[in-house]
């Protein structure tokens, strides 16, 4: 049976640890699909298959894009973006459209980590982890596979501890060493796991959050959000209840969505440079060099779609040289 | 190259320029300077350096060996004690001919360090800086290529209060000059804040009386001019602008000690504010998504 399409905004939100796309219907606000793929290192794939994916899930007359997360760049240039804009902005504005009210949100990824503070509305005050990714997602997936258990079962098993050891949180290095020890000196899994959430959740106020003034409703995003370890820990650092709103592993793509719909609002008449989602059947490569036109010897990267090239970056200047012929 | 006289384009050269060119231009001494910063002679600088020191040192050294490599035999490289009274800067700058000696051939090369010391006030400084230029003219040309040399320096001028009320915003930027004025330390902060239609204010277009007086409200004197400076400015600015970037150098005494009391300042005046440090890995992508997200921040409140 044939239906009328549903109009949307197409929020995509490209991490080191995974890829979120969602659609928004222009409507009602509702989010109509969501996909949270693992980005596997290989962003292009991992987008061409989000764009194969949602044109089997309905028919989607798409309004505008939004694009966010550490790859948007690459993501803006693929599936043709209206909107391009940093995580920080996309959370918040997707935490603000959950809870209006929201005060904090915190959020861990696959390889970053942040609080924002948001006072009447209006983001007040953010930070990012800056020099070590101690304590994001990437390093509890490397821990549970390590343990030899599934991430998903991790927060779940922590739970069940009685008496969490102790960990130290500041490295990751040091954290998997001291894991290592207990374990040697017989410590159940879920008392390392506990403590192991315990040691996360420290290093994340004393190294993200650095004395800044977390106010309930706290919102809890990101992939780690999932972790119900990482949730209670939190909750009982912090004296208070952590939410952690549907789509929280989505809430970049969410707020990119957003974003794309209040662009279009403001600059009304305008197309959307969606490139449409036939792109996922197109061939997608990216070639890379180093300029050789200064010593700075930029990192130049070339994104083409079907053997054309479809954007450019990585350069200090307007005129890298091209790739040398080999 | 021979009979030039190598400037390196970093710490003293963001404070100082113009005086010395001047200075040694009257003298009829040939200078050239290092090309400004890229990645190789970052790369050249801290793979040489010691450990430990921070980046705009390090960065200092790669244009000292571009210079050497460029066949430059003589280096200027002033011994900075103190360049305002009863005042200190980095220790680094006291030290900085050795350092620079200890990374060059003792044989072939040598290092032209006047010393500039205004602990006792501008006069002793100037003796000082006079008789370092005897070596190459008279006294009394030396005397006078130092009043050539600070007619040549240009004067602070304040902007301050202008255009309140409209819609652009204005940004307190704060930091080192060696950071501010290398566009390749700071990934061209300035561009990007001007690329979004931001009025950026420096503690370089105050004079120097008014950071001071402002400075003198903090409930400690503050003994390094830089940080002095910087602490002046926002005590200054802190109503006028919208928010506060501070730049500050990865492994920076002061900086570390400096950059909180900012921090701590412009929470307790309600005035956003970002703290960025770098250092010889920093990426642009964070560098980037920081910048964009404060400018975004302020947008949205200025909005509301």
């Amino acid at each position: 049976m044939p239906m009328a399409k549903r109009g949307v905004y197409l929020g995509v939100d490209v991490g080191s640890v995974s890829t979120n796309l969602v659609l928004l219907d222009h409507e009602t606000d509702d989010i109509l699909a969501k996909l949270y793929l693992r980005t596997n290192g290989a962003p292009i794939h991992a987008l061409a298959q989000g764009m194969r994916q949602l044109r089997e899930a309905g028919e989607w007359d798409v309004f505008g894009v939004g694009a966010t997360g550490s790859g948007r760049q690459l993501a803006a240039a693929i599936i043709g973006a209206d909107v391009v804009k940093n995580e920080i902005t996309a959370h918040a504005v997707a935490a603000l459209k959950h809870n209006p009210q929201a005060a904090t949100v915190i959020e861990i990824g696959g390889q970053d980590s942040k609080i924002i503070l948001i006072r009447n509305g209006v983001v007040s005050d953010f930070a990012m982890n800056t020099i070590c990714a101690a304590g994001t997602g990437s390093f509890l997936d490397q821990q549970a596979a390590r343990l030899g258990i599934s991430v998903q079962d991790f927060g779940d098993i922590a739970l069940q501890s009685r008496n969490p050891v102790r960990i130290a949180g500041r490295c990751t290095v040091f954290a998997e060493s001291d894991m290592i020890h207990k374990q040697q000196l017989g410590h159940s899994v879920a008392d390392i796991l506990a403590g192991l959430c315990q040691a996360m959740v420290r290093n994340y106020l004393s190294g993200v959050a650095k004395g800044k003034r977390i106010e309930p409703p706290v919102l809890f995003q990101g992939g780690v959000a999932a972790n119900s370890g990482i949730r209670y820990a939190l909750e009982a650092a912090l004296g208070l209840e952590v939410e952690v709103p549907p789509y929280f592993d989505a809430m970049g793509a969410v707020g990119a969505a957003v974003l794309a719909k209040e662009s279009r609002f403001s600059s009304a008449g305008s197309g959307t440079r969606f490139a449409g989602f036939a792109v996922g059947e197109s061939l997608l490569s990216s070639t890379s060099w180093e300029c050789s036109g200064c010593p700075n010897h930029c990192e130049i990267v070339q994104i083409n779609r079907d053997g054309r090239p479809l954007a450019c970056w990585g350069s200090r200047c307007a005129n890298p040289m091209p790739r040398t012929a080999e | 190259m021979n009979h030039f006289i190598g400037i390196p384009r970093g710490l003293d050269f963001y404070l100082h320029y113009p005086f010395w060119q001047s200075f040694l231009a009257a003298l009829g001494v040939p200078t050239i300077v290092s090309p400004p910063t890229n990645r190789r002679i970052v790369d050249l600088g801290a793979a040489h350096a010691v450990d430990g020191c921070c980046l705009p040192l390090k960065v200092y050294l790669g244009h000292v060996l571009t210079l050497a490599e460029q066949g430059v035999k003589t280096f200027f490289v002033p011994q900075i004690i103190s360049i305002v009274r009863r005042e200190y800067i980095c220790p680094y700058f006291l030290g900085l001919p050795d350092f620079v000696a200890h990374y060059l051939p003792k044989a072939g090369t040598s290092i032209l360090s006047p010393v500039v010391d205004a602990r006792r006030g501008e006069l002793a400084a100037a003796k000082k800086i006079i008789a370092f230029g005897t070596r190459f003219g008279s006294w009394l040309q030396s005397a006078h290529a130092y009043h050539t040399a600070r007619a040549a320096v240009p004067k602070a001028t304040v902007r301050l209060d202008q255009n309140r009320g409209s819609a652009e915003l204005k940004v307190l930027l704060l930091g080192h000059r060696y950071l501010l004025g290398d566009s390749f330390l700071n990934q061209g902060i300035r561009d990007k804040l001007q690329e979004a239609a931001v009025e950026v204010i420096t503690a370089d277009q105050i004079p120097d009386t008014i950071l001071s007086r402002a400075a003198g409200k903090l409930p400690k004197r503050v003994f390094w001019t830089s940080g002095r400076q910087s602490l002046g400015a926002l005590e200054r600015c802190l109503e006028d602008v919208d928010g506060v970037i501070t730049l500050a150098a990865f492994a920076c005494g002061p900086d570390s000690l400096i950059s909180d009391v900012i921090q701590r300042r412009a929470r307790q005046a309600g005035v956003p504010s970002l703290l960025i440090y770098v250092d010889e890995h920093t990426g642009q992508a964070g560098f980037g998504t920081r910048i964009e997200a404060f400018m975004d921040m302020l947008v949205r409140r200025k909005a509301k």
